[in-house]
């Protein structure tokens, strides 16, 4: 009795978590918000949820083609640099969007120094030429494009090495040229793991504020921030909230729906790929698409935040912020990994429980940060009315920010270690049942070392997710408590990109071992997976 | 060799409470929301003024009084609903938000006490930048200005804000969106002062006078003004003496290549928003409070208040900023300003009718 009590922990703590969407449910559903979401349903409501569709669909387009196609390279061809290009290409994952936004449009602009260094050159003035200015929809297509194509990465480059390979070199020999092996064989193989990268890169697409605000997207989310700043209506920004919330969900239920019909392709033998040489002119030109999407991504963004922050300094406290930073991410991911552990191997010995909080922790990923961060508070105004001598907040601390960081990221750290289990077929634990293991045991002995390596992964995207985080770290922290993502936000929003540089520059030189160790353990993975044992397709993270 | 769950677990619990420990001895010292009474104490400040300088003064502060300022910063919206969810048991003794609206908005949510309306420095601020009821007053002001390319407009051709609404100026003006509590401010003071009517008119004039859609911060609007992109912009004063006072060379020649105009000096004066305080209705160190609202309110320190934004004292303390006073004083709004945040929902809803972005 007690430990089938202990064994559904976890998910008990999943679905605590996801209380703060559920307050927010309820605010918006009872709450009065004064006219403010009918008065924008009637204006701009309409407009704003086509650009957020566009968006969505052009950076999900965006994040497959270059994911998929990375992945594709990587894992079939030889070309100068490709073990190398392998793993740096998940670095990009380590930049946060809102930084990636402010490094192009300053970049970019009319009044940038790429276009005042034009207009010097040739004496031309603006509107005398045309230049690619990152701005718009264009602009945040790209910049998404760029940030979240590691989701697809990751994700399609475990599905072509783990399997497929002899079906490719089946394809080749009788006569498909390259392109047609990606098309006919290598993609529809590969589109359940393309599906579920692209569905991730979706999500964060929807729920972010920072980077489409800066560039003068009018998306839902900016909606939803309306309606609580400028007309002073959370219930409202708690309904658009809510909406976009099942949107979200309804996407996702389509994605797997569609990932299920995708599992008919697994292979059932697979071995390890095969690498085709190209000429050399080819070679070089598969090392140039990657260095190119590399530069982009991350070399051309951080050089010119170091370049302008060289001229302003390092902003103040910003050790103090690293040393929190560091505390708070790895504590969080420590937690959340544990966590999702636990609700994974809950519902891979069949708790009905741990699968439907499974199901539901993907909506806190989907919630825009600061409506989740509402919901908290609006969580801890209800519990302030019964426990009206406590300071909640205060008493709670940093656990309140972890808590919060779960409500996000779990699913993200769950996904990671459901999928390492799903790897391995269940009749390894029917095996173990029937040799005597006990269910505690079997937790700790089969489903412990099973998962190791998603283990890991998990928790190192935890780990970056936690770092990137704005608004519920800037609003839910204690007293005189700066992290590097609230330094970046607080000189940003006084538009001093300079001083905001340094601590953006380093949350991406934080973020980026924890992601180089995401690309070594996938690469271990996938090279282990092939080399063994035989791996369905359809099991990738998400 | 690979862990065992139990040894990870122990590692893993091990690891949690050594950060959960250096978390909380970080974060919170003492949480404790009083003070002894022989220890001068602390204050909870809830500020949404991240700027550098005012580290300065608090530090100022907590030297000369020896009580120690505990700060959350983050934005007035966040900070407003933090307080609400705490309740009565929140921390929160003073909070300062940037915007008169805001401010507007924390007193009809019942989170400010009335000051001591006997206090000589309240009286410093002039009436129509503190709340009637003295639940908030003002610290420093900043203007909405005109920003033009000397060179392509001249400076007297855009007087006013109605001005900038002039069918000639299509296509060459530059302002950021309107979801910025400034431009909804600035409306919400129109709508008050001409009606709302007046106001939607205005605003649909100056959406099709716009050369792009509105992107970026006030700095960016004056940058893309001396690149060419447009020939005007509305800003905060502030941000063009910050351009004009950088050591930067590229941030120098902009400033160079534009010109501030003083809006409305022949009417009503350029519109004026204040960062402000307010003295939090169930501040646990209440004394403390009022004593560090009293220290903002001295002339010395408003004058260095001001300055670390470039802004101008909200009392009668002198300037001593030459980037400033160059420009000249201009003739300022007398609006009373709390009744930008009765209008700023009625601004909103227009802006959204207009399309301004």
């Amino acid at each position: 009795m007690v430990t089938k009590a202990l064994r559904s922990l976890p998910a008990w703590v999943g679905l605590l978590a996801l209380t703060p969407l559920a307050a927010l449910a309820i605010g918006a559903l009872t709450g009065d918000d004064g006219g403010a979401t009918r008065a924008l349903a009637a204006t701009r409501l309409i407009d704003m949820t086509t650009s957020s569709m566009l968006l969505v669909f052009g950076a999900t387009l965006g994040v497959s083609c270059i994911g998929a196609g990375l992945a594709w390279l990587v894992c079939n061809y030889r070309f100068p640099g490709r073990g190398w290009f392998d793993w740096v290409l998940m670095l990009p994952l380590a930049a946060p969007s809102y930084v990636l936004a402010y490094a192009y449009l300053d970049l970019t602009q009319a009044a940038g120094p790429l276009q005042s260094a034009l207009r010097d050159a040739t004496g031309w003035r603006v509107g005398d030429y045309l230049f690619p200015e990152v701005v718009g929809l264009p602009g945040a297509i790209l910049i998404f494009s760029l940030c979240l194509y590691p989701y697809v990465y990751a994700l399609a480059r475990s599905a072509f090495n783990g399997s497929g390979g002899q079906t490719r070199d089946a394809a080749r020999l009788l006569g498909c040229t390259g392109a047609a092996v990606f098309w006919r064989v290598g993609l529809p193989m590969a589109r359940p793991a393309v599906a579920a990268g692209a569905a991730l890169a979706a999500m964060e697409t929807l729920a972010d504020y920072g980077a489409v605000a800066h560039l003068g997207v009018s998306t839902y989310t900016v909606g939803i921030m309306r309606a609580w700043s400028s007309a002073g209506e959370p219930i409202a920004a708690a309904r658009l909230a809510v909406v976009l919330v099942v949107i979200c969900l309804a996407l996702l239920w389509i994605e797997r729906a569609a990932r299920g019909r995708g599992e008919r392709f697994a292979d059932a033998a697979s071995s390890p790929p095969s690498l085709i040489q190209l000429s050399p002119v080819r070679a070089w030109v598969c090392s140039g698409l990657c260095l190119l999407v590399l530069t982009l991504a991350l070399v051309v963004p951080t050089a010119y935040l170091l370049s302008i922050s060289l001229d302003a300094g390092p902003s103040r406290g910003l050790t103090d912020a690293v040393v929190r930073t560091l505390l708070l991410a790895i504590t969080a991911a420590v937690i959340l990994t544990l966590v999702g552990f636990g609700i994974a191997s809950a519902t891979r010995s069949g708790s009905p429980m741990a699968r439907a909080t499974q199901q539901l922790m993907s909506a806190g990923y989907a919630t825009p940060g600061a409506a989740a961060a509402l919901g908290i508070l609006m969580l801890v105004g209800a519990v302030s009315t019964l426990l009206p001598d406590t300071s909640i907040i205060v008493a709670a601390g940093p656990a309140l920010l972890i808590a919060a960081y779960q409500c996000r990221f779990g699913s993200a750290a769950q996904g990671s270690v459901a999928a390492a289990l799903s790897r391995h077929p269940s009749v390894l634990d029917e095996a173990a049942r029937t040799l005597g293991c006990s269910e505690t045991s079997l937790i700790g002995r089969v489903h412990w070392p099973l998962a190791r390596t998603g283990l890991l992964t998990g928790a190192l995207l935890a780990f970056v997710e936690v770092v990137k985080e704005q608004p519920a770290t800037i609003i839910l922290r204690p007293f005189d408590f700066d992290t590097l993502a609230v330094l970046a936000h607080g000189y940003a929003s006084e538009e001093r990109l300079a001083q905001a540089a340094s601590p953006a520059l380093a949350i991406v030189l934080v973020c980026a071992p924890a992601m180089i160790a995401v690309a070594w353990l996938t690469r271990q993975r996938s090279l282990e997976a092939s080399a063994n044992r035989p791996t369905p397709v359809g099991a990738v993270p998400v | 060799m690979p862990l065992t769950l139990r040894q990870f677990l122990r590692l893993a619990i091990l690891a949690a409470s050594v950060c959960v420990v250096s978390v909380g001895l970080v974060g919170c010292n003492d949480s404790d929301a009083t003070s002894a009474a022989d220890d001068p104490g602390f204050i909870n400040l809830y500020s949404a003024r991240h700027y550098d300088g005012d580290d300065a003064i608090y530090e100022a502060f907590e030297k000369q009084t020896g009580i120690e300022i505990r700060r959350i910063e983050a934005s007035g919206d966040l900070l407003i609903e933090r307080i609400r969810a705490e309740g009565s048991a929140s921390p929160a003794d003073v909070v300062i938000t940037v915007d008169a609206g805001r401010l507007w908005r924390a007193s009809e949510a019942n989170l400010f006490a009335a000051m001591p309306k006997d206090s000589e420095l309240l009286t410093r601020v002039p009436t129509h930048l503190r709340d009637p009821s003295g639940e908030w007053v003002g610290i420093a002001k900043r203007a909405r200005v005109i920003v033009v390319a000397p060179d392509r407009l001249a400076a007297d051709s855009v007087p006013t804000y109605a001005s900038l609404a002039d069918p000639a100026l299509k296509g060459r003006l530059c302002v950021r969106s309107s979801s910025n509590i400034y431009n909804l401010s600035l409306l919400a003071g129109m709508i008050a002062s001409q009606g709302e009517e007046a106001a939607e008119t205005w605003a649909r004039a100056i959406v099709d006078n716009m050369a792009r859609t509105p992107q970026g911060g006030d700095t960016d609007q004056i940058r893309a003004v001396a690149a060419g992109v447009c020939d005007v912009a509305l800003v905060n004063h502030y941000y063009w003496v910050k351009l004009a006072s950088s050591a930067s060379e590229a941030d120098q020649s902009v400033a160079q290549g534009t010109q501030i105009v003083w809006p409305d000096q022949d009417g009503d004066g350029v519109h004026i928003n204040v960062s402000g305080i307010g003295l939090a209705s169930d501040a646990p160190n209440k004394a403390n409070a009022e004593r560090f609202i009293e220290f903002l309110l001295t002339s010395d320190v408003q004058t260095q208040l001001a300055n670390s934004n470039n802004e101008f004292p909200a009392t009668d303390a002198e300037l001593n900023n030459p980037a400033l006073e160059a420009l000249g004083s201009p003739i300022e709004s007398q609006a009373e300003i709390w009744t930008y945040g009765a209008y700023q929902a009625q601004a909103a809803a227009i802006f959204d009718r207009v399309g301004w972005q």
